[in-house]
């Protein structure tokens, strides 16, 4: 059994037969879409959101396929994958020998990790060279919105070059002593410096004698844990700080979404802010229930009353399910499909923050 | 400035190389040039050197945005930057604020596509373009036929920008495509540079395997030998990476695959391990090479043969660019025939999905939005599918649109479209298996007379091997430093206690 089964099963513990294959694969493959957002809110599983980004679904079918062929889980209705016993068994021992790093957090920083190591590499890159007095040499990187972003603030004169260099290599330093050896390794590994271009993925995993999948997620968790304590401690990395005070909010809520968000705002009604947007109802209902789930303050009242609020939670509870549409079936008709979905994600929120807080 | 002081000057040459002075001077003169020289030969001089002398700006249009970008990026690093790029994926404010300072350019990239848009093409119409080029023009005979038919508008462009002198240039162009580009761009007398396509720091060699396995043992045996760094095509991206398991395992373990599937990052850190000589051998699909201007690869491996000779010609150009010898090998066992087959026959609709198409679709109301999504439907590759969309556009542009007879011309077509590939992957197998010399033979494609024979020409008229073996043994990976020590080589640390 490999890391990715694990991964798999995982998800498919935490779902339990409540989502189809392709609602777990839009999860692992980071679609925004209301619907998979919200569903790594109510599964617990927003930390691997985006982990298996470009997979391919027919190759994630497969996979379903592979485990469902070794007995490790049951396909009800056909599409809906759920542990079988000993996929349970499998997957608690599989933790225990492997436990996912606990700094993985996809949802909250896996774009922003991307962004921030593009632009790391690329400035890292062009320090190296450029302390060793070589300005011909191939960027690592050729995304132009990296490529302009490190042009604007690389510095122009040697002197500010050497600084930045010495104080970049400090803030690294501390930052990666924190972490497990093997972790600081699959980070530095893949820098490109004059001399050495940086490994690859398989490169990486080879030299670490990690499986490749494991490799990949530990990598990733590397990167969520830097981007976490840059962003939480910006005082004692001011320069790290800069790769990603840009974008640092820009990860929450996808543009459309905002944009619905300051017409509610302004008092609305859902359908009206559908005919200025000119989107489908349908559309600014996903909007709302993204809302739902990352703005604490959003009331959602105005949508659907407070004691139909408690039956919805009431059913979901006594029915065990957060499937929709066992849910709206106890309920009858005069409660639809998007209250139903409104409230689930409010009320995960908040039963979130009453964990954390 | 003379145009030898800027040769060395900007470019950092001390000599023109063949054809290079022909052509810039009959650019100078204003004349629309034909040129067509092997790849590696240096067309890109040919406009880039004359865009510091001439008054106004060089348009060139390039079939792929990696292309461009490669060019661009080469430029700068030469220290010029008054070049760039204009195509579709760069973000709408990067393209407004060039437009708004286009004069301030020498040289822009374009794609065809792009340069027919009014916003550039009209920015275009009110300053000076000083040359018009359209680099591997082939492209205008190969794909604008069938998918891209905006490079069949390059000719009514040029005219909307004030008809600058045009330059085309190819590498690979048979006496049918010269003659279809010429037409198509409408050139004017056009000045013809033609140079063979011949190679003669390159040698031919192959090699006809009895088994499969016995193709592995070949390959290994000649990966382990030859003087690299070297690249190995195969048609498959599990075939690129089976191999570069088997190569590892057998000692060559600067082996690295690269393919279309890639994640972006891991593709441009294999490309560039290999351009810095920290890879002995990339096994690649025919998407590697494109844009990869490494002069001192030395040889080229075919374990599996492309679907024609023209794409051959182009893959075994990417060895030898610095002159020296470098070794072309050819591997073949008879397994291989249906793998280009498979891949012409993926690359259009069958006619049984034409069939399906038509079911779905609703005759009697042509609606063509119901139209396209059917074709989503219809499960066909990439290349397939854009085909389908570029037809179904076409027949919806028709003013008297009659299904059954564009169904009919449709299957018609790709039945023709079959015929002629199929003809050309006969072509290439018979130049494979072929007992007369590999050289003469591939000049005689392009209707050309092998005029001087190399001393080391094929394995037909005699090989001897050893100019390309080499004998070092070779080198593993290097050691890895601990992760602290290579941070600070990076940060240039060294001296810092760590
Ligand atoms: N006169 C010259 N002397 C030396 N090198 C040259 C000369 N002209 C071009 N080159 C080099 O040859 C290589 C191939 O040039 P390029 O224009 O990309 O070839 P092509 O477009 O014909 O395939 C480049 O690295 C270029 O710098
Ligand atoms: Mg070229
Ligand atoms: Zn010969």
């Amino acid at each position: 059994m490999n890391y990715l089964d694990s991964i798999l099963l995982l998800g498919i513990s935490r779902m339990d037969g409540e989502r189809t294959t392709s609602g777990l694969f839009h999860l692992f493959n980071g679609k925004k879409s209301s619907q998979t957002v919200q569903d790594g809110r109510l599964f617990h599983l927003s930390h691997l959101f985006g982990i298996l980004k470009g997979y391919k679904f027919h190759d994630f079918q497969e996979k379903i396929n592979e485990l469902h062929h070794d007995g490790l889980i049951e396909l009800n209705d056909g599409t809906y994958p759920r542990l079988s016993e000993s996929g349970r068994i499998k997957l608690q021992e599989q933790m225990e020998r492997r436990p996912l790093p606990p700094s993985l957090d996809g949802w909250r920083y896996g774009d922003l990790s991307i962004v921030f190591w593009r632009r790391l590499t690329l400035f890292a890159q062009t320090l190296s060279h450029t302390l060793h007095e070589d300005h011909h040499f191939h960027p690592i990187q050729n995304d132009p919105d990296t490529l302009q972003w490190v042009k604007h603030f690389f510095p122009r004169d040697k002197e500010s070059r050497t600084m930045a260099s010495s104080l970049l290599f400090n803030e690294l330093m501390t930052l990666l002593q924190k972490m497990e050896e093997i972790d600081a390794e699959n980070v530095v590994l893949r820098l490109t410096r004059s001399g050495r271009i940086g490994q690859t993925a398989l490169q990486v995993s080879e030299r670490l004698q990690l499986d490749p999948m494991e490799c990949h997620i530990r990598f990733q968790s590397a990167l969520h844990f830097m981007v976490d304590k840059i962003l939480d401690g910006q005082k004692s990395y001011p320069v790290l700080y800069i790769f990603l005070r840009d974008i640092k909010q820009s990860h929450a809520l996808t543009g459309s979404t905002r944009k619905t968000y300051q017409l509610i705002n302004k008092g609305l009604q859902l359908e009206e802010v559908a005919a200025i947007r000119k989107l489908k109802p349908s559309t600014i209902e996903d909007h709302l229930v993204e809302l739902a789930i990352h703005v604490p303050e959003m009331d959602i009242d105005r949508y659907i009353t407070e004691s139909d609020q408690k039956r919805i939670l009431e059913v979901s509870r006594i029915l065990g399910t957060k499937r929709l549409k066992e849910i709206k079936q106890a309920l009858g008709e005069d409660i639809d499909y998007f209250q139903i979905r409104l409230t689930l994600a409010k009320y995960e929120v908040s039963h979130h923050m009453e964990k954390e807080g | 400035m003379s145009i030898d002081h800027i040769l060395s000057e900007k470019f950092g040459f001390r000599s023109f190389r063949q054809g290079q002075r022909e052509i810039i001077e009959d650019v100078f003169h204003g004349n629309d040039v034909f040129a067509m020289l092997p790849t590696g030969s240096g067309k890109s001089i040919c406009y880039q050197l004359p865009a510091y002398l001439l008054e106004g700006i060089v348009v060139v249009v390039s079939p792929l945005i990696s292309l461009m970008e490669d060019q661009v990026e080469q430029l700068r690093r030469q220290g010029e930057k008054r070049v760039c790029t204009f195509h579709s994926g760069m973000p709408y404010h990067v393209r407004m604020k060039i437009l708004r300072d286009l004069t301030r350019y020498k040289i822009l990239y374009v794609s065809p596509e792009t340069l027919q848009t009014d916003m550039l093409s009209g920015t275009l119409s009110r300053m000076k373009v000083a040359l018009f080029v359209v680099d591997e023009a082939h492209c205008i005979s190969q794909w604008g036929h069938e998918f891209r038919t905006d490079y069949l508008k390059l000719g009514e462009v040029c005219n909307r920008i004030g008809r600058p002198p045009i330059l085309a240039l190819t590498a690979t162009a048979t006496v049918n495509v010269r003659k279809d580009i010429i037409k198509l761009l409408n050139l004017d007398r056009p000045e013809m540079h033609i140079y063979s396509v011949d190679r003669p720091n390159i040698a031919f060699q192959s090699e006809i395997a009895e088994t499969a396995i016995e193709k592995m043992d070949i390959l290994i045996r000649y990966v382990q030998t030859l003087k690299g760094p070297g690249i190995i095509y195969t048609s498959s991206r599990m075939a690129t990476e089976t191999i570069t398991e088997v190569l590892k395992r057998n000692g060559v373990e600067k082996t690295a695959y690269y393919h279309g599937g890639m994640e972006n990052d891991d593709r441009l850190l294999t490309q560039k391990q290999f351009i810095y000589d920290e890879l002995d051998v990339i096994c690649c699909t025919n998407a590697f090479g494109m844009g990869i201007n490494k002069p001192d690869i030395r040889f080229i491996i075919h374990y599996h043969f492309p679907s024609n000779i023209e794409s051959y010609l182009q893959e075994i150009g990417r060895a030898g660019r610095d002159g020296e010898v470098s070794l072309a090998l050819m591997l073949y066992h008879e397994d291989d025939d249906f793998i280009p087959e498979r891949l012409i026959t993926a690359e259009l609709p069958t006619k049984q999905d034409i069939d399906h198409f038509s079911i779905m679709v609703d005759v009697d109301k042509l609606d063509q939005a119901l139209f396209e999504q059917s074709i989503t439907s219809l499960n066909l590759s990439e290349t397939a599918e854009r085909f389908m969309h570029f037809h179904v556009k076409k027949f919806f542009r028709e003013e008297k649109r009659d299904f059954q007879s564009w169904k009919n011309q449709l299957v018609e077509f790709i039945e023709k479209r079959i015929k002629e590939k199929r003809e050309r992957i006969r072509y290439m197998k018979k130049w494979i298996l072929s007992e007369k010399c590999k050289r003469e033979s591939i000049l005689g494609a392009f209707s050309e007379k092998l005029d001087k024979r190399p001393l080391n020409c094929c394995h037909v008229c005699g090989l001897s091997l050893e100019p390309y073996e080499s004998s070092k043994e070779k080198s593993p990976r290097p050691e890895m430093k601990s992760w602290e020590e290579e941070l600070a080589l990076i940060f240039h640390q060294e001296n810092v206690d760590v």
